[in-house]
């Protein structure tokens, strides 16, 4: 998938944090939506459709978790990638019970790091979806 | 699951109970007061003499342990560790005791002086050895002499009882409320430590996050620099300074790391459900000897003294895996290349296995040696204390965790140091006899 056209939404709600991975994601040619809670991540996925969504656990109002569940009930589309540093088996276990397979350390994934990531993560959907097509 | 494999894990549970001694004895002391008050109930209902007086002494025995053991089971709520109330149930406790004694000897007057010994000394010996190691010792020696001293009195009391009235139902209510106090406390012990262990670890998982994310924002803005159109336009000396600070922030990061590695496994020690294996010294140590070694770059400067040995000792894989990783760690972090590190096995007199590591680097004084471990101790304690120089520090830490490691295995670490001579880190583990006696399962 070509990045520029991929859709992708980051909710973070530390204003430095978000600053910089905006900054730097775009300038690796991405597209992103950006939300500060979990309530504006809700009604952004209902207004759009996108093709991943970056998101980090703890948030005000709506939290990461209660986001998670609300869109899977709605079973919006979208790969779900949880970034956060939160590492306890019971916070991973509530994640993946969900059905996200993408919990990256948010400390280990600096801004620019963590947009190569994405890119190889937007290749492997393409991979996974083309046979279907 | 051979007897061996029966007599091991006995063995163990027995380790883990002696850690857990606060909540499994008080819990034993709780079934075993109601223990010995059902007795007293059934003996005062099938006396035909009873006495105003002797329904006296039923009723504190059977109010005071009940009293008394709420008070420790508020104490021991699996909501943490509350030592204070603990130690202040343990005081009243003892308190009653010897109140209990008292109304015994006030409202008995002249009863036989082998029954009031019989109650006094018990409750000595709790006072005396209600300490972790020996609060088996005293729960049992109370138990039993408090249950003598039960019989000998109703025996005083009531002559013309024979033994198939008093002694035979006594000896078989001790038994049957005995078993279903260890059924009972064992299944309570072990609920409570797992929820013990649980908000433990959420506490950890909590501070993680907190220590964490300051130094992850700073690696982010550090990268952003790096990426940034002003960053070629600036001297070396300034791009220098940008990669200092990437550097220190790493070095807090994994000092964090280490700082909560320590604060788990002093957590896990709580921890009941743990498997324990057999683990091959053997093959463990080589492992960890050269992939620390080629981590490194410096294979050539690994020398690997160890015999086909089945040196199988019983244990934590992963546990074990990190106490050796960090030591060896040390040895190659702390010399430079091109001088040799040893790590060879030896086997000692049975059962002890003695690991060796040894390199010839910078060293510690036997002043920074005696500071190494105390450091840690302070850091635990959150005593602010100051953990000698950076070098101790970093060093120090990994040894720690391994320390800590190594003892809960049964084991000792040692250390040999001489400053700009190099270090000798002697670990010393016991193993597993069935095995070494009687081969491979």
């Amino acid at each position: 998938m070509d990045k520029s056209k991929a859709r992708i939404l980051y909710i973070e709600d530390y204003p430095v944090v978000q600053t910089m991975y905006v900054e730097a994601l775009r300038s690796h040619g991405f597209t992103i939506d950006v939300a500060s809670d979990g309530k504006a991540a809700l009604e952004l996925v209902a207004a759009n459709s996108y093709d991943v969504i970056l998101l980090d656990l703890l948030l005000p109002q709506v939290t990461g978790l209660e986001f998670l569940r609300e869109f899977r009930a709605k079973d919006y589309p979208g790969e779900v990638v949880v970034l956060s540093d939160f590492d306890n088996p019971g916070t991973v276990k509530d994640v993946t019970d969900l059905g996200v397979t993408n919990y990256w350390i948010k400390v280990e994934n600096t801004p620019h790091l963590l947009a190569e990531r994405l890119d190889s993560l937007l290749k492997d959907i393409d991979e996974t979806v083309a046979p279907k097509a | 699951m051979g007897f061996s494999q029966y007599l091991l894990d006995s063995h163990e549970q027995y380790r883990q109970q002696v850690r857990l001694h606060n909540s499994w004895v008080i819990r034993l002391r709780w079934w075993y007061l109601l223990i010995l008050g059902g007795i007293a109930i059934i003996t005062s209902y099938t006396s035909p003499h009873e006495t105003a007086d002797y329904r006296t002494f039923v009723a504190a025995l059977i109010g005071g342990g009940l009293g008394i053991n709420f008070v420790l089971w508020l104490a021991t709520k699996p909501k943490g560790l509350r030592v204070g109330a603990y130690h202040f149930a343990a005081i009243i406790m003892t308190l009653l005791d010897t109140a209990l004694a008292a109304s015994v000897v006030y409202f008995q007057g002249g009863i036989d002086s082998r029954a009031t010994v019989l109650f006094a000394i018990p409750i000595l010996l709790k006072g005396v050895l209600f300490t972790p190691i020996f609060a088996y010792l005293a729960a049992a020696l109370s138990s039993v002499m408090y249950t003598g001293a039960l019989v000998l009195y109703t025996q005083i009391k009531h002559p013309d009882y024979g033994l198939q009235d008093v002694i035979l139902p006594a000896v078989f209510y001790s038994i049957v409320f005995f078993l279903l106090a260890m059924i009972l406390s064992q299944y309570t012990a072990r609920n409570s430590a797992k929820e013990r262990e649980n908000s433990y670890a959420e506490l950890l998982s909590l501070l993680r996050h907190q220590l964490h994310h300051p130094s992850g924002v700073i690696a982010a803005i550090v990268e952003m620099l790096e990426h940034s159109e002003g960053y070629s336009k600036l001297s070396p000396k300034d791009r220098e300074y940008i990669r200092q600070l990437k550097y220190e922030n790493h070095r807090i990061n994994s000092m964090i790391s280490n700082v909560l590695q320590v604060a788990q496994i002093k957590g896990e020690e709580v921890k009941t459900s743990e498997k324990w294996t057999d683990v091959n010294l053997m093959v463990l140590i080589s492992d960890c000897a050269t992939s620390t070694a080629t981590a490194y770059k410096r294979l050539n400067d690994l020398e690997l003294n160890i015999p086909h040995d089945n040196a199988i000792v019983h244990g934590q894989h992963d546990k074990l895996q990190l106490a050796f990783e960090n030591i060896i760690e040390n040895a190659f972090k702390f010399s430079d290349a091109g001088n040799r590190v040893t790590v060879s096995m030896l086997a000692k007199k049975m059962p002890t296995i003695e690991i060796d590591i040894e390199d010839h680097g910078v060293g510690l004084s036997s002043k920074d040696q005696k500071k190494l471990f105390k450091a840690f101790t302070n850091i635990e304690s959150a005593n602010t204390g100051t953990p000698g120089s950076i070098k101790t520090y970093s060093m120090g830490l990994g040894l720690y965790i391994s320390k800590i490691i190594i003892e809960q295995h049964g084991g000792k670490l040692e250390l040999q140091s001489a400053e700009g001579k190099g270090t000798k880190v002697i670990v010393r583990l016991k193993r597993d006899m069935w095995r070494y006696y009687y081969g491979q399962k």
